[in-house]
């Protein structure tokens, strides 16, 4: 949000959006040059890796409220 | 554009150094043209192989009643069909492209292992015999289906266990193949040359590389499961002696999917190269390509049970499954947008490998859509094990992964041979390719959805009319491929003339930087920064 210059950030959720971003396919070209520069390989992995255990559990979430007990 | 000739006539190893001709440069082959030949040469071996069965699997269905084979002689031919298409010709042929492509794409002189690279290659022949010589051995070969469920693996005669080891050879051989080409990518890449400025080739390679690291031991496991329950007393799928022939279909499927896009990502990647090429323009959303391909190989792995729906599964794992599998179609149609996205406006020129990449855009797409409609479990019940599932497969596996295939040979072979093929029957080729497809496998859509099941060698009288049909256009397919045999030694005894350097001008990767053919050794110095940085500014990657 805010414009400083592009450093590694440790914002956890903009790993998260690029994930997601990326699921979709659906970035902005400056977000996703910005995602380089920001963003270390080791941060996007991770968020991968959560974003796949978070999407697990929703969906096992959303089925179990599905069928009835 | 560039138009360096490198003087034809001269052989391809006319180098300084000295090295085996003959039978002894293959069999002691180190370099990775030379392996990245062998592979492609074995795989259009074996893509003939199993193309005779499926011929003759046709012949069979041509007509209602049987004919020509007995019922257990035909079900040998899908299973080997299947294992032949899938172990022996599509995944060996991405392995050569590999072999071939990424060390001239990314700017390296060799693979990582030169030598187990030559292991890897020459462990696919006896694997290949193994399954060959079963037909004709005591019972026949493996008549399980290329998945050998259990319990009919577990009971079948001694071509099952030549079929149980050919799997680990293979197994082993692409284990290999794929350490091998992860090594490469990750060490060995033309300074400069990030991950995010390598070609997208490279990039779905590396991550089915990945795939196979983490299936093939599965399979291995599944299949030595298998063995072991067949010669050594275990009871892992034998009920009888409290084991579950379920745990095979769920060990299998968690190889088995991620293996469809073992075969599915390396095509996505040549497709990726070509339609820029040829389009003129780079390839739109690159970075979202990459995320989209690791978030496909990701999700393979939590999707497997969508080929078990009819098993008996509970309801909450069905819809998980189902849920699962239609929401892995968002990245999958994410890539078809961005190929379309690529073309859109640019400068469009359709030759040969443009147009087999325009045939795999439009029928992969046909293929994940019937992919789709399998996805949801309610209809399934009723599709599974019927002609709609063999229709599906087809689309992704024949119009997906080999025209892919054929999109990258016509591409590549001025760089390999030094000569262009020839235009005119190439894309003779596509089309002929191209109808007689769809003539075979269009079909089995209405055949499936009528109910006729897979793996029968008879069938109802009101399916005579579609399987005709589905036969006739087998036929002309299957021979149909010898036009590409025919250009492809065309090409390689002189074609229609000396190729350029370049011979695509909207092609801004590093194999187009050396001579062609390319020379025996390449980049023993790496491509200086200011080229690798002008190539990728050219693809727009930064
Ligand atoms: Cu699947």
């Amino acid at each position: 949000m805010d414009n400083q210059p592009p450093k590694p950030s440790m914002n956890p959720f903009k790993a998260i959006g690029a994930v997601l971003a990326a699921f979709t396919g659906i970035r902005r070209g400056k977000d996703s040059k910005g995602d380089l520069q920001k963003l270390s390989p080791v941060q996007i992995i991770l968020a991968g890796l959560i974003c796949a255990a978070v999407f697990i559990g929703s969906l096992i979430l959303l089925v179990r409220s599905i069928v009835p007990a | 554009m560039t138009t360096v000739t490198h003087a034809p006539d001269l052989p391809h190893d006319d180098h300084h150094d000295h090295h085996p001709t003959g039978l002894a440069r293959w069999l002691t082959a180190t370099n990775h043209k030379d392996i990245g030949t062998l592979y492609l040469w074995f795989a259009f071996t074996m893509f003939i192989s199993g193309g005779v069965l499926a011929l003759c699997i046709r012949l069979e269905l041509f007509s209602p009643g049987l004919q020509f084979f007995r019922p257990e002689l035909f079900n040998q031919f899908t299973t080997l069909h299947g294992l032949i298409m899938v172990f022996g010709a599509i995944m060996p042929a991405f392995t050569g492209l590999a072999n071939w492509q990424i060390p001239l794409m990314i700017g390296a002189p060799d693979m990582a292992f030169a030598r187990m690279n030559n292991w890897s290659f020459w462990l696919l022949p006896p694997a290949a015999l193994l399954l060959m010589i079963s037909f004709v051995v005591p019972g026949g070969a493996a008549a399980a289906g290329w998945t050998l469920y259990a319990p009919l693996s577990t009971q079948m005669g001694m071509g099952m266990d030549l079929t149980i080891f050919a799997i680990h050879i293979m197994g082993i051989s692409s284990i290999m193949g794929a350490i091998n080409i992860v090594t490469t990518i990750l060490n060995m890449r033309a300074p400069g040359m990030t991950m995010m400025k390598m070609p997208m080739f490279c990039w779905t390679t590396l991550i089915t590389a990945y795939l196979l690291i983490a299936v093939m031991p599965v399979l291995a496991g599944a299949v030595t499961m298998v063995l072991t329950d067949r010669h050594f007393g275990t009871s892992f799928f034998n009920a009888a002696g409290g084991g579950d022939p379920v745990l095979y279909q769920h060990v299998f499927w968690f190889f088995g999917h991620p293996e469809v896009y073992i075969m599915a990502l390396p095509a996505f990647g040549v497709v990726s190269q070509v339609i820029p090429t040829f389009s003129r323009k780079p390839l739109f959303g690159y970075h979202s390509m990459v995320y989209a391909t690791s978030s496909i190989a990701i999700l393979s792995f939590m999707v497997w049970a969508h080929h078990m729906y009819s098993v008996g599964m509970p309801v909450t794992a069905q819809l998980f499954f189902m849920y699962a599998t239609t929401l892995i179609a968002v990245p999958t149609g994410v890539k078809v947008f961005n190929w379309i996205a690529t073309m859109w406006q640019g400068s469009m020129s359709l030759e040969t490998p443009m147009l087999f990449a325009i045939g795999f855009v439009c029928l992969f797409t046909l293929g994940g859509l019937s992919g789709v409609v399998l996805s949801i479990a309610a209809v399934d019940i009723q599709l599974h094990d019927t002609y709609y599932v063999v229709a599906h497969f087809h689309y992704v596996l024949v119009a997906g992964a080999l025209f892919s295939l054929f999109s990258a040979v016509y591409y590549w072979l001025p760089k390999w041979t030094g000569y262009m093929y020839n235009e005119k029957m190439g894309k003779f080729h596509f089309w002929w390719s191209m109808i007689w497809f769809n003539v075979t496998f269009f079909p089995m859509h209405f055949l499936g959805l009528a109910g006729m099941p897979r793996r029968i060698p008879d069938y109802a009288t009101q399916f005579t009319e579609f399987n005709t049909m589905a036969s006739v256009g087998a036929m002309m397919f299957g021979f149909g491929q010898l036009i590409l045999l025919y250009n492809v030694i065309h090409a390689i005894r002189g074609g229609v003339g000396p190729a350029p350097q370049r011979p695509w001008e909207g092609a801004h990767t590093l194999e187009w930087e050396v001579p062609s053919p390319a020379p025996f050794h390449t980049w023993e110095t790496p491509p200086p920064v200011e080229l690798v940085d002008k190539l990728s500014a050219a693809q727009k990657l930064h």
